[in-house]
């Protein structure tokens, strides 16, 4: 036999079950010693064989009631399954007793009917009523438990809420970005006096869309574009002929919502580990697909590819521990080698319907 | 004396020009022998015009600006450019290596210009024994992997860890089993074991690497051992007799 211990909520269960089990066979091996005794003084025949048969019916008891717990797989046990585990569990301890002690009273019960509803009425009533005590103690340790393990969870999930938070903010100003612009500002001013104003022209909108974004936590496709545009605006004045890009237009898919700041680490990753240092540079294309109920968007780009640090960065943990906090199992980020060099990177969310632009759309709610 | 050369070696051609006038304008004497736009650029222009000093911007397309000097092929006085990367100027800070910080400001660039005036007689430093360190302190290497690289076909993909449910030996072979898909990889799995998060995969067999997260439950044969059920339905796994102390105190 392959005994399958089941717990719901893995770990403590399997353990605790089998604690509170063997301290139940105790319990209810000491209360059919006193059973034995009350019978024996009501009924008066010999306290030895009345102990005997109350021990071995006990017993049979609460081994079926085990059975029904594993049975249930450790949930609650209806009422109509306890009570036929007190009349099998009966019948069993029954027979057990008399095999005990010579066939006596198995004989007798057998012989008259009436000795037999007699000791079952006993056996019923006693049983009944320990077994429902013992089957509601064991019920209110295991939601004590659940609920343990659901404080438990609740707990992380608002700590790992936290700290997405954190790691947005962490994302929205890349200190090292900001200060490779201010020099490149500084150093076009006076060479350069019209490139240096658009440059700032373009920081100022990169630094507002991102900083309002992650203030409202939400965002969508049309204005993450906004910011991708500036910050590749940015990226190709330093960068010059080393950086092309092209940037699919949303189109019906300009005002789908998106969380923010959550494209542009693969958009910034792809410049700085894919583009940046390869001597000949390269181009970066942004794309967006839609498929039924999901939005891929896709950044490619004809860098270094993965063998340089392009998975390397924190800003792909941040995404993917964003992504989890936000949608589960529903959101995936994948890479890919590009051919024939660089990186894709896709990620794709799930749309609700809810979120789809209610322009022209009737409304389903009323 | 003759004058004093320099290299500037940046990407940015603005930001050569840049520091080329502020140079002019604080240090008249010395001249720039040579630009670089990168760092293979920078290290033939290096033997070519032997300068006594180079300004090397740290982050360049080919070799960084720190390999540049670790492969210097001339004796040469490294003034390192860097944006702002707080470890990173306390690596400097600390190894007393001359560097700037972007952007160049004039206070500090007529600090620097006046320490390697000072310093100009004196043979240069050298920085092979720093440069190792400077580099991880500017790029400091993940504490755990963050990525698998399997192959599929032609292509290479990442898989993240947090989507892997376990690594399996077989051979000289790693399985990677994640929910949808798995993937044969040559890394051993003991040197997986150990560029892994110890808290997020444990070693339940073996030849088991599980990630703990991926547990859905655990139950027991009647021998007492124990088997996991990972989320998505994936066979159960064996926990090895030596393994089973993970599970039992919980």
């Amino acid at each position: 036999m392959v005994i399958r211990m089941t717990s719901a909520t893995f770990p403590q269960r399997g353990r605790e079950a089998w604690l509170h089990f063997f301290r139940s066979f105790a319990l209810v091996a000491a209360i059919n010693v006193f059973i034995g005794i009350f019978i024996t003084a009501i009924r008066g025949s010999g306290l030895w064989e009345n102990i005997v048969v109350s021990e071995a019916i006990g017993l049979s008891i609460c081994l079926m009631n085990v059975l029904a717990v594993w049975y249930r797989d450790f949930q609650r046990v209806p009422l109509w399954m306890l009570a036929l585990t007190v009349v099998s569990g009966a019948l069993a301890g029954i027979f057990i007793s008399g095999f005990l002690l010579d066939h006596t009273l198995a004989l007798i019960m057998i012989e008259q009917p009436r000795v037999l509803l007699i000791v079952l009425a006993n056996v019923v009533l006693f049983g009944t009523v320990v077994t429902y005590y013992f089957e509601s103690r064991r019920h209110i340790a295991a939601t004590s438990a659940q609920l343990q393990a659901e404080q438990l969870r609740n707990a992380q999930s608002a700590h790992q809420l936290a700290e997405v938070q954190l790691k947005l903010l962490q994302a929205q100003i890349e200190p090292h970005f900001l200060f490779n612009t201010l020099s490149n500002v500084l150093s076009l001013i006076d060479p350069a006096p019209a490139q240096a104003k658009a440059m700032l022209e373009h920081l100022t909108r990169y630094l507002r869309v991102g900083l309002q974004r992650t203030r409202n936590g939400t965002s969508t496709l049309a204005e993450e574009v906004d910011l991708l545009r500036a910050y590749l605006e940015i990226q190709t004045i330093r960068m010059g002929e080393r950086l092309h890009y092209r940037i699919q237009d949303p189109g019906a898919l300009a005002q789908v919502p998106i969380p923010p700041l959550l494209i542009q680490p693969l958009v910034e990753n792809a410049v700085i580990h894919g583009l940046a240092p390869q001597i000949s540079g390269g181009r970066i294309d942004i794309q967006f697909r839609r498929d039924a109920d999901r939005i891929s968007i896709v950044v490619a780009d004809t860098g270094r590819g993965l063998n340089g640090d392009w998975g390397g960065g924190v800003g792909l943990k941040n995404i993917r521990d964003r992504l989890a906090g936000l949608y589960g199992d529903q959101a995936q980020l994948t890479l890919r080698q590009n051919a024939p060099t660089g990186v894709v990177a896709t990620l794709s969310l799930p749309l609700t319907t809810e979120d789809q632009p209610s322009t022209g759309a009737p409304s389903r709610r009323p | 004396m003759i004058a004093p050369t320099a290299l500037i070696a940046d990407d940015e051609a603005p930001l050569r020009r840049y520091l080329r006038g502020k140079l002019a304008a604080l240090w008249p004497e010395l001249r720039i022998c040579a630009e670089a736009a990168n760092g293979e650029d920078a290290l033939a222009l290096l033997a070519e015009h032997r300068p006594q000093l180079a300004f090397l911007d740290i982050r360049m397309p080919g070799p960084t600006g720190l390999e540049v000097a670790a492969r210097t092929p001339v004796p040469c006085r490294f003034v390192f450019i860097t944006a702002y990367a707080e470890y990173a100027v306390a690596a400097f800070e600390q190894e007393a290596v001359d560097y700037l910080l972007k952007p160049v400001t004039d206070a500090r660039l007529q600090e620097t210009v006046s320490r390697l005036k000072r310093k100009l007689a004196d043979p240069p430093p050298d920085l092979s024994a720093i440069l190792e360190g400077l580099r991880r302190a500017i790029d400091p290497a993940p504490a755990f992997l963050h990525w698998i690289k399997v192959g599929e076909g032609d292509e290479i993909r990442l898989i993240a860890p947090e989507d892997v449910l376990y690594f399996q030996a077989q051979d000289k072979y790693t399985r990677v089993v994640t929910r949808e898909q798995e993937w044969v990889i040559r890394v051993p799995i003991k040197s997986l074991e150990e560029s892994l998060d110890p808290q997020a995969f444990w070693r339940v067999h073996r030849n088991t690497l599980v990630r703990v997260q991926a547990i859905e439950r655990v139950t027991r044969d009647f021998r007492g051992q124990y088997l996991l059920s990972l989320r998505g339905g994936k066979e159960p796994l064996a926990v090895s007799r030596n393994y089973a102390h993970l599970f039992k105190q919980m």
